[in-house]
């Protein structure tokens, strides 16, 4: 029986002495990784920014004004509406960004819409909202899901949406044919409908006829060049080259590149698409072209969004801080709008900027070529 | 012993070497599979005396160590896992399972009889005592035989239905003769007993491998229990073992391989006997015959298929079913099409399929199709060719439509036996139907509530009360659908649409959403349920009509020219905003009128009763004759 006890217990001494100090090592490396996972929290009032619980997830930037008409047209309140759209005067893209305003209330209720078309039956603008709500109706009623987690339903509504909103948007045109903003409106329509890409070259030549640079249309055309619409990563890239390259100075056009490389990253999360060769030249650029642009332009908060995402990726925290200052506490805007929690996503390279810069020193952003102060 | 219940292509390699060498005798037979059975047992007591064996060289060193322990009680889970499994339990029954059929008496099918005793004595062996006719296009001989297969027992033959419908009488003595010629071989004698084998072998692998899952189901389960208290005391994840697996797997793969070898053995047997009962039958039927036969069985048993899921199966949503009768007589109707036939013929005629080398197996039953007609057509040429002209086999039989009838009983279950019986005429019109008023019928609820709180609100509003008179919605009354239909525009004139939609049943992705949108979402079930409710009322009209078509896909639509375009169009209008149901109306009043083309398959005579009577009339100036289109 003693020899049975000694086996028994050299046994259970041999298998400790190997296995105690193996789970101590795997339970440090445990702890090492859980630390590093867990989510690193500053407080935003140190760096004086607007703490997640308040950011407003809504609107890519304040434009007060455009709250109140919409407000207003909610209400009943058409001629408000009418007067705002048309106070863009022969600013395109300004009256596109407005379009979008009105665009949206009408989708939400066109009790107020109605009373307008009924009242100035021919009135172009009155039609190019109708034609515009309808397309952006129909993306509501699509959902922005995949088409794999798009139901037969949605898709029927969307079709049919789409189908009654291609003829009004001709007929907007056809009342106002200098403005581009009832083809650019195509656009949604070319996407769903998968336009093929000689269609869309013809589309695309009606509006860069009336406006070569336009903003909002060339941010909806990337769209239809992207992999998930009718496109791909290259021919996406191309465009924005193109349009990158051919704007005027002063324009923020050179923002396509980035907005390409945010689809590609979302879209394949795993390739390195911060670290291509064009990256850095390319912040540059809408760097210089966000210092031309005037304070207060319309389209520089969501420029700025995407400016900092791109310059959190390329680990130039200096600069992404003052952009993240920018912004200041709206996050409704890309590229944090295409997670399923926008918020989250913004926070997080917030404060992550926030922290590598801290740790670098807090250094001053590089000098560019014209300063400009925030 | 079935004659043929798969298509050709698969089977063993190097048929030709086995078959030259032929069908061992009954006695060597009866040993083989009485020595398979035998070795099976022998295999479980082999296992426990080598267990016992161990332990006893284990015992014999003296001392009494850890790993002595250790064997003791592994050896003693393996033997338990042995007695447990392969001796104690029992098996799945002993008989051979039932098939449902019905088994004419002499008496009632002498024809059969006669033809069957006419054949098992130019075969030279003992008539079976039952024929039972059973569903599909197989033929099977079985024969309950005693003292292990030794003494002869009571002879029982199988015939599929399709088998009497499809194959011309002569092709049918080639496959009776094929079944008799099994009789005559012995090779029905071990059938219990090789029963009893396979039974055996496949209850014992079948049980330990669910026990062999069970068990690391039940280990997997532990393990996550494990992790998951470790991580709730803060603790990191336990180690990552490699699964242990219990005695049961081990003896499950031991008990499979055996099986194996059980297989190969009498299937390779039976193979064999397929050639040979292939030669009675070429000498009792003629050559060509018999090779006829071969070719024209797979046909059969996929136009046989085709038929029951296409065809008999037609109505199995809406609870319908063909005439008594018909479940399976049917075939008949689909084999007498001219152009089904054409295709079949060409099928049955056409080269035969490659047998793919990696497709043969060696625990096939039956060899390829193709080896057996190229068996049958190198034997010399008897000089019989088919005789001319051909009987079908149905002929054979004294009153098919009750044998048919009875089959259907027995083979049914009491809930299809309940489905209510339509003319073939009817089905594809009742099928679609009673799915379209399952569809509308949501619609046709929402209607009704709608009009009820709008009736309620509106005071001396006379005629919406009118129309809040929806209350009991019979699906089968065909004049309520285009009343209904009628009494639904009324109030999508009156701007109810909405109010209607609301009510919908709404998908859990339009319940999300507000607003516009929502409305929208609405508006397009609306639109889904408008049409079925649109497509029913012209099928209850008449101005479209589904019928039974035997040659192509089994339904077809007969419908005016561009009705699918114009009713999208004309349900486009109904849901736009504002509402215009004028289209719809039109479309759906306007185009009754008697059919003007003739057109292909049988006329269906429309049951008076089960048609509204309505005026006659004028065709509308755009439409031509009737043009077959689908609608859907």
């Amino acid at each position: 029986m003693n020899v049975l006890i000694d086996i028994a217990g050299a046994g259970i001494l041999a298998y400790s002495a190997v296995t105690v100090p193996r789970n101590a090592r795997k339970a440090r490396a445990l702890r090492a990784e859980a630390k590093a996972k867990a989510p690193v929290n500053i407080d935003p009032a140190k760096y004086g920014l607007v703490p997640a619980a308040q950011l407003d997830s809504r609107f890519a930037g304040p434009d007060p004004e455009a709250d109140a008409v919409a407000q207003a047209a909610l209400a009943g309140d058409w001629r408000r509406a009418a007067a705002y759209l048309a106070g863009a005067g022969r600013d395109w893209d300004l009256r596109w960004y407005r379009l979008g305003i009105l665009t949206h209330a009408a989708a939400e209720d066109d009790t107020w819409l109605k009373a307008w078309r009924t009242e100035y039956p021919g009135d172009p603008a009155a039609a190019l909202v109708h034609a515009d709500a309808l397309v952006d109706l129909a993306g509501k009623v699509r959902g922005a899901k995949l088409a794999k987690h798009t139901t037969a339903e949605q898709f029927e509504g969307f079709h049919r949406l789409l189908a009654e909103a291609l003829p009004a948007c001709q007929e907007a045109a056809w009342m106002a044919p200098e403005d581009p903003c009832p083809w650019i409106a195509q656009i949604s329509i070319a996407l769903g409908l998968g336009w093929s890409h000689d269609d869309f070259r013809a589309l695309w030549a009606e509006i860069t006829a009336r406006d070569p640079h336009h903003f909002g249309a060339h941010i909806s055309a990337l769209q239809y060049w992207c992999a998930k619409w009718r496109g791909s990563h290259e021919l996406m890239y191309a465009f924005a080259e193109q349009a990158a390259v051919t704007a005027p100075q002063g324009s923020l056009l050179p923002v396509l590149r980035l907005y390409g490389l945010m689809e590609h990253a979302f879209r394949e999360p795993k390739e390195p698409v911060y670290r291509q060769p064009f990256v850095q030249a390319a912040v540059d650029a809408t760097l210089d072209a966000v210092e031309w642009a005037p304070a207060g332009h319309h389209r520089l908060p969501m420029v700025r969004h995407l400016l900092a995402e791109a310059l959190f990726q390329t680990d130039r925290y200096a600069e992404a801080v003052e952009q993240f200052r920018a912004v200041g506490g709206y996050v409704g805007s890309p590229p944090w709008s295409y997670s399923a929690n926008p918020v989250k996503a913004f926070v997080f390279a917030r404060t992550n900027t926030f922290v590598a810069w801290e740790k670098a020193g807090c250094p001053a952003p590089p000098p560019r070529g014209r300063a400009l102060g925030y | 012993m079935r004659l043929t219940s798969r298509p050709a292509g698969r089977a063993a390699a190097g048929e030709t070497a086995v078959r030259e060498r032929g069908v061992p005798g009954t006695p060597l037979r009866a040993a083989l599979v009485l020595g398979l059975l035998l070795g099976f047992y022998v295999l479980a007591l082999l296992l426990l005396v080598a267990l016992a064996v161990l332990d006893v060289f284990l015992a014999r060193d003296g001392s009494f160590t850890l790993m002595a322990v250790e064997g003791y009680l592994g050896s003693l889970a393996i033997a338990w896992c042995v007695v447990r499994v392969v001796l104690l339990s029992r098996g799945p029954g002993d008989g051979q399972d039932e098939v449902p059929g019905v088994s004419p008496a002499p008496q009632e099918q002498p024809e059969l009889w006669r033809r069957v005793r006419d054949l098992a004595e130019r075969v030279g062996t003992r008539p079976p005592t039952e024929i039972r006719v059973i569903p599909g296009a197989n033929a099977m001989v079985r024969e309950d035989a005693r003292w292990l297969g030794l003494a002869a027992g009571e002879r029982r033959l199988f015939l599929g239905v399709a088998l009497l419908i499809g194959l011309p009488d002569d092709e049918l003595d080639a496959v009776l003769a094929h079944e008799l010629g099994h009789y005559a071989h012995d090779d029905t004698r071990l059938g219990g007993l090789l029963w009893a084998l396979h039974g055996r072998l496949l209850h014992t692998t079948h049980t330990l491998r669910q026990r062999a899952a069970r068990e690391e189901a039940e280990e997997q389960a532990r393990a996550a229990a494990r992790a998951a208290r470790r991580r709730a005391a803060g603790k990191p994840p336990p180690v990552k073992r490699e699964p242990t697996r219990g005695p049961d797997h081990y003896l499950a793969l031991v008990f499979s391989g055996y099986a194996r070898l059980c297989l190969r053995l009498t299937e390779a047997v039976s193979r064999r006997q397929e050639y040979a009962a292939d030669l009675v039958a070429a000498r009792i039927a003629g050559r060509d015959t018999t090779a006829a036969a071969l070719r024209r069985i797979p046909v059969l048993d996929a136009a046989d298929d085709l038929y029951l899921r296409e065809y008999a199966l037609m109505g199995r949503d809406a609870g319908l079913l063909p005439p008594e009768g018909q479940f399976h007589g049917g075939l008949a109707l689909l084999l007498a099409d001219p152009a089904r036939r054409a295709d079949l013929e060409a099928w049955a005629r056409g080269p035969l399929p490659e047998v793919v080398p990696e497709e043969r197996s060696p625990y096939d039953s039956h060899p390829p199709t193709a080896d057996r007609i190229a068996v049958l057509e190198a034997l010399p040429d008897d000089g019989r060719a088919a005789t001319l002209p051909r009987r079908p086999a149905l002929a054979l039989l004294r009153e098919p439509e009750r044998l048919l009838a009875r089959l259907e009983r027995a083979v049914l279950s009491r809930e299809t036996l309940s489905w209510r019986r339509v003319p073939w005429a009817e089905l594809p019109a009742q099928t679609r139907r009673e799915s379209w008023a399952r569809e509308a019928g949501p619609l046709l609820g929402a209607m009704a509530q709608a009009a009820g709180a709008r009736g309620a609100a509106a005071s001396g509003a006379t005629h919406l009360d009118h129309l809040g008179r929806v209350d009991h919605l019979d699906h089968h009354d065909h004049h309520d659908h285009h009343d209904h239909l009628g009494r639904l525009l009324d109030l999508v004139d009156h701007g109810l649409l909405y109010d209607i939609a609301g009510r919908l049943p709404r998908s859990e992705q339009a319940g999300r959403s507000s607003g516009r949108a929502a409305r929208e979402s609405a508006r397009t079930a609306f639109r889904s349920a408008l049409r079925q409710l649109a497509l029913l009322t012209a099928l209850d009209t008449g101005l479209c009509r589904w019928e039974l078509c035997w040659s192509g896909p089994p339904l077809r639509a007969v419908a005016p020219v561009q009705f699918t375009e114009a009713l999208e169009e004309a349900l486009d209008h109904a849901v736009a905003d504002p509402p215009g149901t004028g289209p719809l109306r039109a479309l759906l009043s306007g185009g009754v009128r008697a059919p003007t083309a003739s057109w292909a398959g049988p006329r269906t005579a429309p049951s008076a009763a089960s048609r509204p009577t309505r005026p006659p009339a004028q065709p509308p100036a755009s439409s031509g004759g009737l043009y077959p289109k689908d609608p859907v």
